[in-house]
């Protein structure tokens, strides 16, 4: 058999370029093997609750099921709902399963949506909360299933729904992410609890850096400074000058920024001058806190939102025309370009 | 900030990025816009109204990230770096403090366009009342009477054709570092009519009289005031394939 080198064996090529920028910043104890073909991640997230992370997961996810096989994962561990959207009940085995112990596989948990191409992992309603913080082995199935869905079940993506907040796990997860899509309102809630969660991501990413580089107390003494004080101009100007103490360090957070990136979604927008917010943020965190941002557009306020939901239907399939669909649309084009996907 | 342009990214190799020092850009006015010593004067000035109306109080965007000294402070850097480099003599000077020698990587199209956006005022334009396509026209044509040394390539190539055929044409165009897109939107002629010449495709050519206008506008945006005999030498060859086909 031929033999491949392992990094060009992964196929998408965004992954190639990327994959040890990406990798970086990934928590500590996930160790990969370049060898391994990985899904294209995308993870749904925005730090306030009811931004539409979920609504816009289902449907984005029923989109690309129409070209490739995709795997939507509901994370909102506690508040989940994302199988309602898709008019399916609780299933009997949901990732609080995995959570709990239970002897069971990440492939037992998935159940088909209801849309070919297209299968969901639920999660539990109540269980397995307080396990989420540890590192329990349960939460590493679930980082396993996801990393290893391309090479065990051939999803080409994962979609995860995160929920609210910003909990050390819905940050790793987004983490994981290769494209993190920050859902936003064109309110000062909404945008308020956008950047408290791009401080934790950053926060976050700063910790995973050190950690993977054995620096763990640089990296968090890095961190104080960046988040008390240096970086009241921008978090990333103060981060550049640290370059001096430790090059090493620095680059490495800096690769993690590369190497993955954030689109900003602005949802329910209902006028003209909303329409620039995704935009606007965007350059923002780009300038502020360093991130590979992209603007993926905006989803207009529209009723067949609820209405679908109040079907529980798809609402890219009970209103295939409407302007929430339409715009949809626009923002698979945009995060698609945005991976080189074909 | 461009932290996907840092000596450690995949972007480094790009061809974009490679004509230059970035170590050079980095904190400099250019970073500050979030431009490169590459882009042009329109590109900058688009930067810097782009950057003012983002950090404004009026911007929901920037709320609860930046407060008012916070703001102030970065207007007052983004006014500062506009400043230098709005303006093509202060951008020279501060390029050679900091290092950064030439405009690489800036092709003629881009000194081109430049000059339509900002005409130089000796040229009059800045009073002109005249719509901006106008201004193009006069500009984009004046540029190839105002450099002789270019006129006269030009000329002696028009001079060198034995027979009259688009492969001259095809050689001002080149030499000239003129784009399809700038023929059209100064002569009015299709691009896929100046394709048509430039080929001598004459099968697919409309009639010889449309092609006589053609070449005449075509000629004197190259500044050949002279093209009599070559056009008429042209339609002639255009005629008799017309002839032979029907």
């Amino acid at each position: 058999m031929k033999q491949l080198d392992p990094v060009h064996s992964i196929r998408n090529a965004f992954h190639r370029e990327f994959w040890r920028h990406w990798c970086v910043a990934l928590p500590h104890w996930i160790d990969l093997d370049v060898a391994m073909p990985l899904p294209t991640i995308i993870a749904v997230g925005g730090g306030k609750g009811g931004v539409g992370k979920s609504v816009i997961s289902a449907n984005l996810a029923g989109k690309m099921a129409r070209n490739s096989k995709v795997l939507a994962v509901d994370l909102d561990i506690g508040g989940a709902n994302l199988h309602t959207y898709f008019g399916i009940k609780t299933p009997k085995l949901t990732s609080s399963d995995l959570l709990l112990g239970s002897r069971v596989d990440f492939s037992d948990i998935s159940v088909p949506s209801g849309i070919p191409n297209l299968d969901i992992v639920c999660a539990g309603q109540d269980f397995g909360l307080d396990r989420l913080n540890s590192r329990s082995s349960g939460l590493n199935q679930i980082w396993a299933g996801i990393l290893e869905a391309k090479s065990k079940f051939g999803y080409d993506y994962v979609i995860l729904d995160l929920g609210a907040g910003t909990a050390s796990h819905t940050i790793d997860f987004f983490l994981s992410a290769h494209v993190g899509i920050m859902s936003v309102l064109p309110e000062p809630t909404s945008i308020e609890n956008a950047y408290s969660f791009l401080r934790a991501l950053l926060w976050r990413m700063i910790q995973n850096v050190g950690a993977r580089m054995g620096e763990e107390d640089l990296a968090h003494s890095f961190a104080e400074r960046i988040f008390n004080g240096e970086g009241h101009g921008g978090y990333a100007q103060a981060l550049l000058k640290m370059k001096e103490e430790s090059p090493r360090l620095v680059n490495g957070i800096l690769a993690g920024l590369s190497g993955r990136r954030l689109g900003f979604v602005a949802n329910q927008i209902r006028g003209q001058s909303d329409i620039e917010i995704a935009q606007s943020m965007a350059s923002i965190s780009k300038d502020f806190f360093g991130f590979n941002t992209l603007s993926l557009g905006y989803l207009n306020y529209d009723d067949s939102a609820w209405k679908a939901l109040r079907n529980r239907r798809l609402l890219i399939q009970d209103f295939p025309h409407c302007l929430f669909s339409r715009r949809l649309d626009e923002v698979l084009i945009r995060l698609q370009n945005a991976v080189r996907m074909s | 900030m461009k932290f996907e342009q840092n000596g450690n990214s995949p972007d480094e190799s790009s061809d974009n990025f490679a004509s230059f020092d970035l170590s050079k850009v980095r904190g400099s006015y250019y970073d500050m816009l979030g431009v490169l010593p590459t882009s042009t004067s329109l590109q900058v000035r688009e930067a810097y109204f782009r950057l003012k109306a983002t950090y404004t109080d009026s911007n929901q965007a920037i709320y609860s990230l930046m407060t008012g000294s916070d703001l102030a402070e970065k207007i007052k850097a983004i006014e500062e770096a506009f400043d230098v480099l709005r303006d093509v003599d202060s951008r020279s000077r501060y390029n050679e403090n900091i290092g950064i020698t030439e405009r690489a990587g800036a092709s003629r199209t881009d000194i081109l366009i430049e000059n339509i956006s900002f005409p130089p005022v000796d040229e009059g334009m800045r009073k002109s009342t005249r719509p901006v396509k106008d201004q193009k026209i006069r500009l984009v044509a004046g540029q190839i009477h105002r450099d002789s040394s270019l006129a006269v390539r030009i000329r002696s190539i028009f001079e060198a054709a034995e027979t009259p055929s688009g492969s001259t044409l095809k050689a001002m165009r080149e030499a000239a570092f003129v784009t399809f897109e700038e023929i059209e939107s100064n002569t009015k002629v299709g691009q896929d009519k100046i394709l048509l010449i430039e080929n001598d495709d004459f099968v697919k050519m409309p009639a010889a009289v449309y092609i006589k206008g053609f070449l005449k506008s075509i000629l004197s945006f190259y500044g050949i005031a002279d093209s009599k005999a070559f056009i008429e030498g042209y339609t002639l060859r255009v005629e008799s394939c017309h002839k032979k086909t029907k």
